[in-house]
């Protein structure tokens, strides 16, 4: 008998999981999935959650939270701009504003600018989430800001009081066939940290930006970065597909901006919209202000996710931005890739189609 | 306003396409637990018994819904991904594996879950295989037994296996032959250790 089989024939099988830890597994994933939003329980067990978040999140004022940093204006590249519309500003069409749009996020990627953005969110079902490692060290919180540069990223979570919550840094290396993946995440509940480390072969890790260039997959990214994310490639690639249109100007974050809105078909009768608009800035075509909305319906508010971009030279102490410093006298734990940071991002029970 | 994603049936799709929907419509990631729940909570308490298995299950998926944006949609087959989720997650029990290994090599019987087994299984014969090979596995390092493991009971490939680990199909492959290759020297001796322990000798 092939010893496989014997392996196989000699483990008796294991009973079937009880139906009720199947129920409560499936019902928490649930939970997690758009029926709770930030500031709820979430994660496997409700016992992860620390009581003291709740009373943090229930707290209404505004995260005071970003790293000291130069921001820099990103002069799109040369371009030929259509005639002075009304108001002094060239009129709006479509094609030009993408181009431009395309071509600036090249631009800031040629440039190495470093991508720094604020996210809020607002309503149930979205946020950001800590992973573990182990029971008792998970939270969901309502804002993050994230700095992105050359596969290096690193999100710092508040709670809506803007205490911190984790700090996380993430660094994807991708070889040809290889991939590194290191991270580094603080606790502040726990007042622990840990790093993790992964190597290996990239099968099954390739990130949808780096795929070859198909407009199947490209839909507008979540308006934040999240570990493996790439937010400016992801969406310089919706863009070459033509999945956006201008929809107005307006002003977002201080600054004239260019709305841009994806073209979506009408979602099929019954089902809820998701809604998204990008604001580009009308001086360097670079985004300044992304937004997803969405109505929660089953008697929940309305729910949205808000990212303000920052575009910073890539100096000495913006790249500083990406490193998390472990607070003195913070506990180690083991090592875990798997426990860090991530964008919880939970339409929850909306419907919709790609055209 | 609207749309980002077809519906599927979710019956129909394959495992990338409904978490590609999941991306926008995340309660369609249930589809995934449904297909896949009772596939890792079986290999999770084959590997660390039922009393750890809940856990390890639900916490896999756990992760694999927060980390659902990175999953490779060129890849239909979900399985190598959610099985390296529970291995990683199986790895950080790795004493308390190796303790429900030893145990069953002692007694054929592991302390958490004697119920379960007594009643499952009575049968001298298979109770002494399963002390041998427990003790075999005890015995294979981790790196291997996560692939010989993977391919046996949870019926990947060694290819998948190495994807579900991280790691080239070659390298794989040649732990499964490692492991497989202690695992046989182990049963090549089992008449002769059956019949002493059997007392049928």
């Amino acid at each position: 008998m092939d010893d496989l089989k014997i392996l196989r024939a000699a483990w008796e099988e294991p009973a079937p999981a009880a139906a009720a830890a199947r129920a409560s597994a499936r019902a928490r994933l649930l939970e997690l999935a758009g029926a709770r939003g930030a500031g709820q329980e979430a994660g496997p067990r409700r016992r992860i959650w620390q009581p003291r978040m709740r009373l943090w999140l229930a707290a209404a004022a505004v995260a005071a939270a970003t790293a000291a940093a130069v921001a820099v204006l990103v002069a799109g590249p040369a371009a030929t701009a259509p005639a002075t519309g009304a108001g002094g500003l060239p009129p709006v069409t479509t094609a030009y504003v993408i181009g431009r749009t395309e071509h600036a996020l090249a631009a800031a990627e040629h440039r190495n600018l470093i991508e720094r953005v604020r996210t809020v969110s607002q309503g149930s079902g979205t946020g950001f989430i800590i992973l573990g490692p182990g029971p008792g060290r998970s939270a969901v919180v309502p804002q993050a800001v994230s700095w992105y540069y050359r596969g290096m990223f690193r999100m710092a979570g508040f709670t809506a009081a803007g205490r911190r919550v984790f700090d996380a840094s993430h660094t994807d290396r991708y070889g040809p066939e290889r991939v590194t993946i290191s991270s580094e995440t603080v606790n502040y509940i726990s007042r622990t940290w840990w790093r993790g480390e992964y190597q290996g072969s990239r099968a099954g890790l390739t990130p949808a930006w780096s795929l070859p260039h198909s407009c199947r997959a490209a839909a507008p990214p979540a308006p934040a970065n999240s570990p493996g994310s790439n937010w400016p490639a992801e969406t310089r690639r919706a863009l070459s597909c033509g999945t956006y249109r201008v929809a107005g100007t307006g002003w977002a974050d201080g600054v004239r901006a260019i709305k841009i809105v994806p073209r979506y078909q009408p979602p099929p009768r019954g089902l809820q919209p998701v809604s998204q608009a990008v604001w580009v800035s009308r001086s360097t075509y670079l985004p300044i202000r992304v937004r997803w909305s969405w109505p929660r319906g089953h008697g929940l508010p309305d729910a949205s996710l808000t990212g303000d971009f920052t575009w910073l030279e890539p100096t000495r102490a913006n790249l500083a931005s990406l490193r998390v410093t472990i607070p003195h006298g913070y506990r180690q734990l083991p090592p875990d890739v798997d426990a860090g940071a991530a964008l919880l991002w939970n339409p929850g029970p909306v419907r919709a189609s790609m055209p | 306003m609207a749309t980002v994603t077809p519906g599927l049936a979710a019956r129909q799709a394959s495992d990338a396409a409904i978490i590609q929907q999941s991306w926008l419509e995340s309660e369609r990631f249930a589809a995934i637990f449904d297909r896949y729940y009772a596939q890792i909570h079986d290999y999770a308490a084959r590997r660390l018994g039922q009393s750890l298995a809940d856990d390890v299950a639900a916490e896999a998926f756990l992760i694999a819904f927060a980390r659902r944006q990175r999953y490779d949609i060129s890849r239909p087959d979900a399985r190598p991904w959610l099985y390296g989720i529970a291995s990683n997650l199986i790895a950080r029990h790795n004493r308390a594996e190796v303790r429900w290994y030893r145990a069953l090599a002692r007694t054929g019987v592991a302390q958490a879950d004697q119920g379960d087994v007594e009643r499952a299984d009575a049968r001298v014969d298979a109770q002494s295989q399963r002390r041998l090979l427990a003790s075999a596995l005890a015995q294979v390092c981790d790196a291997d037994r996560e692939v010989l493991l993977l391919v046996a009971w949870a019926g990947l490939t060694s290819g998948e296996a190495g994807e579900a680990l991280g790691i080239p199909a070659g390298t794989a492959r040649s732990r499964l032959h490692r492991a497989r290759k202690q695992v046989r020297a182990v049963l090549a001796r089992r008449p002769a250790i059956t019949e002493g322990e059997t007392g049928r000798g």
